[in-house]
């Protein structure tokens, strides 16, 4: 690939899709794998969900959506169409179905884990299939072509932002210690870094204002072109792969990963349209 | 135009994406619980671990030891690539985070403790965990850890009155 060939929208979303297609069929294979956790002595058996929803257990949808053995027939179903976008990315016969069924188990999916469960990720997850799936009324046209290329990317790099405006407002984050606080976490954290870190004060603040800071003027990689919004992709990248390593951010990391081609198809058109 | 509808459906979304990151309209899309409108709130807070005990009541109230619920999941390198018990404690941790806030703001509560779902939840996850012989109730309890490296010391959470099994 080379980044000339970002400039056609057409191949940009090809690969946003195929990406998308891979990162769905990955989270929701492992989710298969851990589908115990559905049943009736998971912590999201029916039993307890319905305890929060008793409209839905009351409206009859249940054995058909929510029970043990039939949601994680959904769940294959999410994998497979996650595998089928991958392979036909840009063939509306099947990628259009396929975003459909992603799109209604991740509403499903997000009834039964009452929204708490590796939020963050399905939520990138919903906006871009949800954009994609947009683009069905208008498969064929540049305009919404162009359109949801935009979309997705801008959003991609206003998550960073706000991410940023949230952390601001936090005073573990403002006290430059979170970079170790993330680490030393019981559940996600590693001892290694934890120590690492707990004996380096000042890297660890370093760390910490440097990922608001770069969080807070991400969005510069709408506007400034290439090869410069490599810098940014480079970091994001580099952010993304070391969480994975090190904290087993798996979804977070392939979710965002379908996010590149569009922030380098946006940087090159804004970059274009405003400094030509 | 089929692609002006597109371009004004992602124009509206687009516009409520960045209406709702602010707090004023930010609450009635959680309500919802819709992830279309996502927020990005990565790490924030005071990042501590909740640990969750139970314990078996024999019949004459005689309670063994408390024991611990594992939550934890192996993290050898291939949990880097797979790692699907991850998401069961994920699950676990969401249930204890969500009773765990509603014990510590009690000026929020309109009803006993024991009357959210949130509580019932939690209860009905323990009371699936094996029996001791003989019992015939249980309870639980919730510790606050600070991690790997232990800053503080252990904080009480939350003991639960003993339930019938």
């Amino acid at each position: 690939m080379t980044a000339a060939q970002f400039d056609d929208p057409f191949t940009c979303i090809h690969w946003i899709a195929r990406l998308h297609g891979l990162a769905v069929c990955v989270v929701t294979l492992e989710l298969l794998g851990a589908h115990r956790i559905f049943s009736r002595s998971g912590p999201q058996s029916w039993e307890i969900v319905s305890q929060c929803l008793p409209g839905i257990k009351a409206s009859g949808l249940y054995p058909l959506f929510f029970s043990y053995p039939a949601f994680c027939g959904w769940l294959a179903a999410r994998s497979a169409a996650g595998a089928v976008l991958f392979f036909t990315p840009s063939d509306p016969r099947f990628a259009i179905p396929s975003l459909a069924v992603i799109l209604l188990v991740h509403t499903l999916y997000d009834i039964r884990s009452l929204g708490f469960v590796g939020s963050v990720t399905l939520q990138m997850l919903g906006v871009i299939t949800g954009a994609l799936l947009l683009r069905a009324f208008a498969w064929d046209s540049d305009l919404a072509t162009r359109a949801v290329v935009i979309f997705i990317g801008v959003n991609a790099a206003l998550a960073y932002f706000f991410s940023a405006l949230w952390k601001l407002q936090d005073k573990y984050w403002r006290s430059g210690e979170q970079i170790f606080n993330v680490y030393n976490n019981g559940s996600l954290g590693r001892a290694s870094l934890a120590r690492f870190f707990h004996e380096r004060p000042g890297l660890t603040r370093v760390l910490t204002w440097s990922t608001i800071g770069v969080e807070l003027i991400f969005p510069l990689v709408l506007i400034v072109g290439s090869p410069a919004c490599y810098v940014f992709i480079g970091w994001s990248y580099c952010f993304h792969v070391f969480n994975w390593a090190a904290l087993g951010l798996r979804g977070f990391t392939l979710t965002f990963a379908a996010t590149w081609p569009a922030m380098i198809y946006v940087s090159r058109l804004f970059h274009e349209w405003i400094f030509r | 135009m089929g692609a002006y509808a597109v371009i004004a459906v992602l124009g509206i979304w687009q516009g409520l994406l960045i209406a709702t990151q602010l707090p004023k309209f930010r609450h009635p899309v959680e309500r919802l619980r819709l992830k279309v409108f996502p927020a990005w709130p990565v790490f924030r807070g005071r990042l501590t671990t909740l640990i969750i005990y139970y314990r078996d009541l024999g019949e004459d109230g005689t309670p063994e030891p408390w024991k611990e619920l594992s939550l934890d999941h192996h993290r050898g390198w291939f949990s880097t690539i797979w790692n699907p018990e991850s998401w069961r404690v994920a699950s676990v941790k969401a249930m204890l985070v969500t009773l765990a806030i509603l014990v510590e703001n009690p000026e929020g509560r309109k009803k006993p403790l024991e009357e959210y779902h949130r509580y019932k939840a939690v209860e009905y996850y323990i009371r699936q965990q094996t029996r001791e012989p003989g019992s015939r109730r249980r309870q639980f309890r919730i510790l606050r850890s600070w991690g790997h490296i232990p800053i503080r010391s252990r904080k009480e959470v939350f003991v639960s009155q003993p339930f019938p099994l």
